[in-house]
């Protein structure tokens, strides 16, 4: 397996290379093959350290840093020993001392990335052909939007995006018309096809049985299956609730769930057909949870003058643990494998179905978020082929028996 | 033994049971008694044996039965917050210290002892309506380095929260077994002077973050002619906090005298920024394994 790590405290990432089964708290357990730093320019430290990875179809690897740098690297050729992710390109976005980078995420109709910051900047990079020429654009919000903590693209309708933040309720934008696609930066007007348009604002939920208002602070959106005009998102909240909306079915969510009391970080998607989340929180929460089991009695209130009050919760279909002791903020699910690492400067994989730890790996770094470059095992792969080769082999013999 | 033991077990007069249990711890603990006389007798005879049986018989402990733990001996990547501190020479700590509101005397006895030591401290009461970050903006705009805030509970002192500034992080420490210095059995005098500082087995990654936050409430440069030392000495997790007095009093012997006070911390809860995302948080389980340590 091959994971590139974002490294917090020296600013760099650390490519890891190990097998399944790897132990690194173990004193006899299997170390793994190799943890190289990587990703050094175009500036290091913990002030400029990378925030956000993106693999752009294998193809490229794309960092967002603290500071506003955006780069690109290369990503090697499985054997390649040199030039490993080499610096192709670095844009420089002006942004404020206090600004931090929200997401960066790949348009891939138009070959290009998307990168927002909390004050609402957000600029696209085109990345056509390989000399990277056409500077970042950037894509003005409309005026009331502020304080934004998530941002994300329809996966099937690229030309949408959902946003949400502190005090921010969830909006759907569309920022370019859907017949464009990648040829439009050969020509000149390239900057006017981006307008904002609003299609969707929500509503907050209903007051609470205190008849207070429910805050808002949305920190992950993720979209479901929907249509061209009916979309179907859910956002997660530093509250610790999970709310689905559904864009053709009122302005406020149909579902609100409780989750936790903590802050929830990071939501993701557990599997292809989006039934199952993965969450994490700022204590050491990662949990897997189901979309379509419900307990309605999931989460209690007691109130002295309403009595008790259930919430129904998403069913905990089981926790990642490891001996995880942090915050986790990077994550990625792939295959079925799920790769995981924070605040305790661990990378921990763990299998999907039965959450078993297949490697864990200290670092020695905080991590921020990571890449799964490669699933398979080095060992596995060569024996496949090997095995392969073999069927191969007499699959011949037995042609050559038949024409006998 | 096994068989001894089932031998006991046929003895069916409970007096008379004891009896011969009696007799035979009796028994083996003169045996017992024997060889190390004898041992002894040799040793005075021959002092090398002494020292070899010293050198080959090491006993086990919980500590040198520690659990592995990577992180110790791995070299420290990178930058963290106390990185200000350690870069910049010149410029010395200054510490903001309160209590929680509404505290009671026990609190302010405590605040007492602390700032006995504290070097560039100043006491704040709380009042109400000031929050953490209110303290924190506070302190930022009047260049402050950490605020300490010590936590009483039904008249006891219960904890201790460290907040590096500007921006993190945060530590929270039970604190027990509090003797203040008057307590100490031949205790001296502290005199204000800088203290020197010796940190003890802060051996693992999180353990070397620990004695960071340490050795940034203390200046750089302690005035030697005081003589006096601050030793945090962590065990087993615990971290025992004493402060003695020195004196050289000939090339091979050093004599110290304690000044109190002694208290013992224990690390609760280690935040990243301002009471931010968790870093480690200790939780009730961890005790179950009793080699395993975190510091």
């Amino acid at each position: 397996m091959k994971f590139l790590v974002s490294a917090d405290d020296t600013g760099a990432a650390k490519e890891v290379v190990c097998v399944r089964g790897t132990d690194t708290s173990k004193q006899d357990g299997i170390k793994p093959k190799s943890i190289i730093n990587y990703i050094t320019e175009p500036t290091i430290g913990l002030d400029s350290r990378i925030i956000h990875l993106l693999n752009y179809n294998f193809q490229y690897v794309i960092t967002s840093r603290l500071d506003g740098n955006v780069s690109i690297f290369t990503i090697p050729e499985e054997d390649e020993e040199e030039n490993k992710y080499e610096l192709l390109k670095n844009f420089k976005i002006d942004i404020d001392e206090e600004d931090r980078p929200i997401s960066l995420q790949k348009i891939e109709k138009l070959d290009s990335i998307l990168v927002a910051y909390e004050s609402c900047k957000m600029f696209i990079i085109p990345l056509i052909d390989d000399k990277f020429e056409i500077e970042p654009i950037e894509i003005k919000l409309p005026k009331d939007i502020k304080n934004l903590h998530a941002l994300t693209i329809n996966p099937q309708f690229e030309n949408i995006l959902a946003v949400g933040g502190q005090e921010q309720d969830l909006k759907v934008l569309k920022f370019f018309d859907h017949k464009l696609n990648s040829t439009i930066f050969k020509k000149k007007d390239y900057e006017s096809k981006f307008n904002v348009e609003v299609l969707y604002s929500a509503k907050n939920v209903k007051n609470d049985h205190l008849d207070m208002r429910v805050p808002i602070w949305i920190t992950n959106i993720l979209f479901l299956e929907g249509t061209q005009d009916q979309f179907n998102i859910i956002t997660s909240t530093r509250y610790g609730q999970i709310r689905i909306y559904d864009t053709k079915h009122g302005k406020k969510p149909i579902k609100d769930y409780k989750i936790c009391e903590k802050p929830i970080l990071k939501m993701k998607f557990a599997n292809e057909e989006k039934t199952e989340l993965i969450l994490t929180n700022t204590h050491n929460l990662i949990g897997k949870y189901s979309l379509n089991k419900i307990d309605d009695h999931g989460y209690k209130l007691h109130s002295a003058s309403a009595g008790d009050i259930y919430i129904p919760t998403p069913k905990l279909l089981g926790k990642f643990t490891g001996g995880n002791t942090g915050a986790t903020f990077g994550i990625q699910v792939y295959e079925d494998i799920i790769a995981v690492g924070g605040l305790d400067r661990y990378l921990r994989v763990f299998d999907l179905e039965s959450r078993e730890v297949l490697a864990k790996v200290y670092l020695g770094v905080e991590i921020s978020s990571l890449l799964i470059l490669d699933e398979e095992d080095i060992d596995e792969e060569s024996t496949k082929r090997k095995r392969q080769e073999e069927d191969d082999e007499e699959e011949i013999w037995n042609q050559l028996k038949k024409n006998k | 033994m096994g068989t001894q033991s089932e031998a006991l077990k046929n003895i069916k007069n409970k007096i008379r049971r004891q009896k011969v249990f009696s007799q035979i711890k009796h028994d083996k603990n003169k045996e017992r008694h024997t060889l190390r006389k004898e041992r002894a007798k040799e040793e005075r005879a021959n002092p090398e044996l002494k020292d070899k049986r010293i050198v080959e018989n090491i006993p086990d402990t919980i500590d040198s039965k520690r659990i592995y733990d990577e992180t110790i001996g791995t070299e420290v990547e990178g930058k963290d917050e106390f990185d200000k501190y350690f870069t910049n020479l010149g410029k010395d700590p200054k510490i903001l210290l309160t209590t929680n509101f509404n505290a009671r005397n026990a609190a302010y006895e405590f605040a007492d002892i602390l700032m006995d030591f504290l070097p560039n401290v100043t006491f704040v009461k709380r009042k109400q309506g000031y929050q953490i970050p209110d303290m924190v903006q506070f302190c930022n705009n009047r260049e402050y380095s950490t605020i300490i805030i010590i936590n009483e509970d039904k008249k006891k002192v219960t904890g201790l929260t460290f907040i590096n500034l500007p921006e993190g992080p945060t530590f929270y420490f039970s604190i027990s077994s509090v003797t203040e210095g008057k307590k100490i059995a031949g205790h001296g005098k502290a005199q204000d002077f800088l203290p020197e500082l010796v940190l003890n087995n802060f051996n693992s990654r999180l353990g070397k973050t620990i004695g960071r936050l340490f050795q940034s409430i203390f200046p750089h440069k302690p005035e030697l002619q005081g003589r006096q030392v601050v030793t945090l000495h962590n065990q087993r997790d615990y971290i025992f906090f004493r402060r003695h007095r020195y004196i050289f009093r000939n090339e091979e012997k050093v004599g110290l005298q304690e000044l109190g006070p002694q208290f013992t911390l224990k690390l609760r809860r280690f935040q990243k920024g301002i009471r931010g995302d968790i870093v480690w948080e200790h939780k009730p389980d961890m005790e179950r394994d009793k080699k395993k340590f975190y510091l």
